[in-house]
């Protein structure tokens, strides 16, 4: 298995001690104390939705090289005003913003640092026979009208995303180099007219006068919001379909997704391990994250060719082919590769941010002087 | 009184009884699965969760051993955070909420007993106006802006005086429960001020008022002794299920000022449908609102012998 070593960078393959396992009476993993550590912090108090507090690890292989004595998370909670007001306050390092903490950022003049955190957002199409955007020239008319530049730079406008233009994102790497630079996304470009002319095949092909309307099943978190009525408007607007928008909290909108109760949905998908594969087998027809049941014999040869083969130039072949694929049979609509913006005391030094792993990682950080 | 007492209490079992009930065939009835998430599992790992957590059993046989543990005060473990019990969550983050909750009341029942008799006693008059104006708005406006504003404000406090007066967010010290106690407890503040005002406007006008004053009693021993007890009967009445509302509703006060009360484990409990923290937190809360009103009505028994008698 040619990505088997990263596999093993993989949390999920992470080894655990079975004494220390079993002596925890099924508690492993509930607190600071039911917790192994051989990385070069050890968390040393873990109040629950309270306060995180990390030390060196006087035992790491490597410790000569942790300059952080501790890390200290005395406040824990997910309002982003909230955060933002405690870094203001000056009693954190690190502060994550969103749209809403945006403007008041740039307000204070303070720099900005961002990354991609590596994941893919796209709009999911239910290819089962009996929905409508099983047709595939449906799913063209609105891939034509679909344009991710504008919903990332005019609709929800943070710094960080990029426009999705492949499921395969920008970070990941080819046989040499960036896997997209070695094999560029299909050329997509907006076209009304073939848009409407493809509607009007469909419309043929499934025998219809007019379009009944779509359901788009979604998250109910602003960004969701703020996407699907973008698109339901820009359907309306160009092809005159009607989009009904089935707004789901988090295990509604999954089970509604497995149970194929939609037409199209607000998905995403991010990486677990650093190898293509972690996007390119995601439509293979027996994956059970293909929720939308895509089922195409020659994508999933691809997919077993990735799989199978140890020469690299052979995979990242068959990746390219699986991305042409996926545009090409329009099996979902890539909206953006997500980026977080932050803003960070200039005195704390050397995170290391990255896509897949651990994640801000600390191990090099250090505090200098300004 | 005592024949009152385990009346009401046996009362109170079974109301926690449905309570319990009702919960459990509601959050089964809720479309989605405990157990799914973001990435699809396998159907053997599927299969051993299923089994960890019970799920494997007929609905009805869950029903009776959740009883029978809840019974035994087990709540099970939570689906969502690693191995750790419901027990310990109720445990661990309840007294916070618990604090924040009794200062809140406390502030909130002060300044609405006070503010409503002022409001009475100068009736139609510019302290009335003024105080009912402010009561419109803490009735009006939700408490999650209080909460940011209240936020904002100290950290423009603590930027203009150069140190930290009070801390903006955290919890552990005095000085962490001040403003969110206070954020927290305007709503009800302001309700109780209307309910206290329009019990004292009747009282104000009774027949036993005028007979005190009447006797010649000073006013400040017709104001204490015959008007402010008799009119704060009525507060005293809501001021039981406020306790219960105000602690068990104090989820954004506690998001925005990163408070680690039992509020976000119970709402995102609903949002994630973790079984079992559902049905600890509904049932834990469920028996404390109920615990409250039989207190309340207890008290004022107490205060209102009348309630007795009946």
């Amino acid at each position: 298995m040619s990505y088997f070593d990263k596999l093993m960078a993989f949390s999920t393959y992470l080894p655990i001690r079975e004494a220390f396992f079993n002596s925890r009476n099924g508690r492993y993993g509930a607190d600071a104390e039911d917790l192994l550590y051989n990385g070069p912090f050890t968390m040393t108090r873990w109040v629950h939705g309270a306060h995180i507090r990390f030390e060196k690890n006087e035992l790491y292989w490597d410790k000569d090289r942790i300059r952080l004595n501790v890390i200290d998370m005395p406040y824990i909670t997910s309002d982003s005003n909230a955060v933002l007001n405690l870094f203001k306050d000056g009693k954190i390092a690190v502060a994550g913003l969103d749209a809403e903490t945006l403007d008041n950022a740039l307000e204070q003049r303070w720099h900005l640092n961002r990354f991609n955190d590596g994941s893919v957002f796209f709009l999911e199409f239910n290819h089962r026979p009996e929905r409508l955007t099983h047709n595939l020239n449906l799913r063209k008319a609105l891939q034509l009208v679909t344009d991710p530049g504008e919903l990332v730079f005019k609709v929800m406008k943070l710094p960080g995303n990029l426009p999705g233009e492949s499921l395969f994102p920008v970070w990941l790497r080819g046989v040499d180099g960036p896997f997209r630079q070695e094999y560029p996304a299909p050329q997509h470009r907006v076209d009304f007219d073939a848009a409407r002319r493809h509607l009007e095949l469909a419309k043929q092909e499934l025998g219809l006068a007019e379009m009944p309307a779509l359901v788009m099943l979604t998250g109910d978190n602003p960004i969701s919001n703020k996407q699907s009525e973008y698109f339901q408007n820009v359907f309306k607007k160009t092809l005159g379909i009607d989009v009904k928008i089935d707004k789901q909290i988090f295990k509604q909108r999954l089970a509604k997704m497995t149970s194929g109760q939609f037409d199209m949905v607000m998905a995403g998908w991010g990486p677990d391990f650093d190898d293509p594969l972690t996007f390119g087998d995601l439509f293979s027809s027996w994956n059970a994250n293909n929720r939308g049941r895509y089922n195409n014999p020659e994508l999933d040869r691809q997919v077993r060719i990735a799989q199978a083969s140890l020469d690299p130039k052979t995979r990242m072949d068959a990746f390219a082919e699986i991305q042409r694929i996926i545009y090409e049979d329009a099996v979902i609509l890539t909206h953006y590769e997500r980026g977080v913006v932050y803003v960070r005391d200039p005195r704390l030094q050397g995170v290391v941010r990255r896509a897949v792993g651990t994640d801000p990682d600390y191990t090099n950080a250090s505090i200098v002087d300004s | 009184m005592l024949a009152y007492t385990l009346k009401r209490l046996v009362q109170g079992v079974i109301t926690v009884w449905f309570i319990a009930t009702a919960t459990f065939i509601a959050m089964h009835n809720v479309p989605g699965d405990p157990l799914s998430n973001d990435k699809a599992v396998s159907p053997e790992i599927r299969k051993n969760l299923e089994e960890k957590y019970g799920l494997d059993k007929p609905v009805m046989e869950q029903y009776l051993i959740y009883m029978g543990n809840m019974l035994e005060g087990d709540f099970g473990i939570s689906f969502t955070q690693q191995n750790r019990r419901v027990n310990d969550i109720i445990r661990e983050h309840f007294p916070v909420s618990a604090i924040l909750g009794i200062l809140a009341i406390v502030f909130a029942a002060l300044g609405g007993i006070l503010w409503g008799a002022l409001t009475a006693l100068y009736r139609n008059k510019l302290p009335d106006v003024i105080i009912m104006f402010l009561v419109i708005l803490g009735i009006s406006v939700p408490s999650f802006v209080f909460a940011a504003l209240g936020q904002l404000t100290l950290v423009n406090v603590n930027a203009l005086l150069g140190f930290t007066l009070l801390p903006v967010a955290g919890w552990g010290s005095v000085g962490h429960m001040i403003v969110p106690s206070l954020v927290l407890g305007l709503g009800t503040m302001a309700f109780l001020t209307r309910l206290m005002r329009s019990s004292m406007l009747e009282v104000v006008t009774s027949d036993y008022v005028r007979t005190a004053r009447s006797k010649g009693l000073p006013p400040t021993r017709i104001f204490l002794k015959h008007q402010l007890r008799n009119a704060v009967l009525p507060v005293i009445t809501v001021l039981g299920p406020s306790i219960a509302a105000i602690t068990t509703g104090g989820f954004v006060v506690e998001l925005v000022f990163a408070i680690p009360g039992l509020g976000r484990y119970f709402v995102q409990a609903v949002q994630q449908l973790d079984y079992t923290v559902i049905m600890g937190t509904t049932v834990f809360y469920g028996a404390f609102l109920v615990f409250m009103v039989i207190l309340v009505d207890l008290i004022y028994g107490w205060v209102d012998p009348r309630v007795r008698l009946e």
